[in-house]
């Protein structure tokens, strides 16, 4: 799974590492029981300050998606996949919603942004 | 990487294979018997406990098995020329696992007995040996000219690519298991913990086992567990292979080392099979047949590593290196 973080995006790093493993995880490229590096590593091969990483790591561990162990890394928990899906679900729903209502991609990009 | 293979080319299975030809060059040199000075010290290791041979009957009972597995490998290697790991051929891929290494474990348990008492036993090990590397070999010659990697990247013959932006910083993480990973992570270690235990506690339990016999499981264990999966890491410092559940670092190769990557098909067969092959000029980490990528570094030695999506780990490897150019960071040309 690729994770990319643009130091110029308006969205803070660690958020841009949680959106992407968590989308890797709801569409299957990072799988139940996978492991990921030790925030250490991570944020020595992406090239980011390691705090980034363990502050993404919190979040998805407080989102119930993963699982951190003091030496064993990160591993993504058991049940993962659905947590992770249901925002891509609903997100689903709200697009098809918006296309039926006539609501354009920008409209609702506005509404996302202004919540 | 097309190329003519030979007979040099193949690389043994098995690590069990490799313990039962290490014994069996001795034996077939002295007419199918050990010799003497071997006896003696296979019979210290074993502080002169006295040796049961297995009967005739088991020992003819493992050499009929062990010479239809080796048709069965054979019959799968000519139906499955493509290398996918179907349920068929990893069944006979670990069958004749088991059985290589029962019977290293029955040739080294063997050789401490008297070197003048008939070798049944080892003129059977021998004969599926030959058989086995027979097949082999003929299998090979099967495969003579055809393409051993396929590119299954660009058809152009460029090397793929993310095109980032400077500001864009990435990682690429994969990991792959082998088929039956649950299997050899929790039975291989039970069954060791196990025998350890009744070895321990029991008297008398493994009458014929003495430390060769036990560095043979021991090795296997951490063999089967090393190679049991694998996890690909791609920075912008260097790209790290761990093998195992404990993540035990197979290799690094420094970006800067690193002369461009690409997918490619993998044909577990043209590596040697499953696991880990270290060779001149090329290292392969094999866990199935399929998506694989391949990094070509500096010194001319490729790795092979087995894993999904392995297109995109090979742009973003392409995309770091040219970074690295455009930043002016060293790139060893040694």
């Amino acid at each position: 799974m690729l994770v990319t973080v643009d130091e110029d995006s308006a969205t803070p790093m660690y958020a841009q590492i949680v959106t992407q493993i968590r989308h890797g995880v709801a569409t299957g490229a990072i799988k139940e029981g996978d492991r990921l590096p030790a925030a250490k590593e991570l944020a020595e091969q992406i090239g980011v300050n390691m705090h980034t990483v363990l502050r993404a790591y919190g979040e998805l561990r407080d989102a119930g998606l993963l699982q951190l162990r003091r030496g064993r890394g990160a591993i993504i928990r058991q049940g993962s996949k659905t947590k992770a899906s249901q925002v891509h679900r609903m997100a689903d729903r709200l697009v098809t919603e918006a296309k039926r209502q006539g609501v354009s991609k920008e409209e609702l990009m506005g509404l996302i942004e202004r919540m | 990487m097309p190329g003519r293979r030979n007979f040099r080319d193949v690389e043994l299975v098995y690590l069990p294979a490799i313990f039962l030809a290490a014994l069996l060059v001795p034996v077939a040199s002295a007419g199918l018997l050990l010799p003497e000075r071997v006896v003696l010290v296979m019979r210290s290791l074993e502080n002169q406990v006295a040796i049961q041979q297995p009967s005739v009957d088991v020992r003819i009972l493992f050499g009929v098995l062990s010479v239809l597995w080796a048709a069965c490998w054979l019959a799968m290697f000519l139906s499955d020329r493509e290398g996918a790991p179907s349920p068929w051929s990893q069944t006979v891929y670990g069958l004749g696992a088991i059985f290589l290494t029962v019977e290293a474990l029955v040739v080294i348990t063997g050789a401490g007995r008297s070197s003048e008492a008939p070798s049944l036993a080892f003129g059977w090990f021998a004969a599926t040996f030959v058989t086995s590397f027979g097949g082999m070999y003929l299998a090979t010659r099967l495969e003579d000219g055809r393409a051993t990697t396929e590119s299954a990247g660009d058809e152009s013959g460029l090397r793929p690519r993310l095109e980032m932006s400077s500001t864009q910083k990435a990682v690429w993480i994969g990991s792959q298991r082998a088929w039956g990973y649950r299997f050899t992570v929790i039975a291989f270690p039970v069954m060791l913990a196990a025998m350890v235990i009744v070895n321990a506690t029991v008297k008398g339990a493994y009458p014929v086992w003495g430390i060769p016999q036990w560095l043979v499981m021991i090795l296997l264990c951490g063999y089967s567990l090393l190679v049991a999966s694998v996890e690909v890491v791609v920075g912008h410092k260097d790209v790290s292979i761990r093998g195992g559940p404990l993540r035990v670092p197979l290799k690094k190769i420094p970006l800067d080392a690193i002369e461009g990557a690409e997918p490619i098909d993998v044909r577990p067969w043209d590596y040697g099979g499953w696991g880990y092959h270290p060779k001149r000029g090329r290292t392969a980490f094999i866990m199935r047949g399929g998506d694989g990528l391949l990094i070509h570094t500096r010194r001319g030695r490729d790795v092979v590593v087995t894993i999904e999506d392995s297109e995109q780990a090979a742009a973003l490897i392409n995309d770091l290196l040219q970074q690295g150019s455009k930043d002016g960071i060293a790139i060893s040309t040694a």
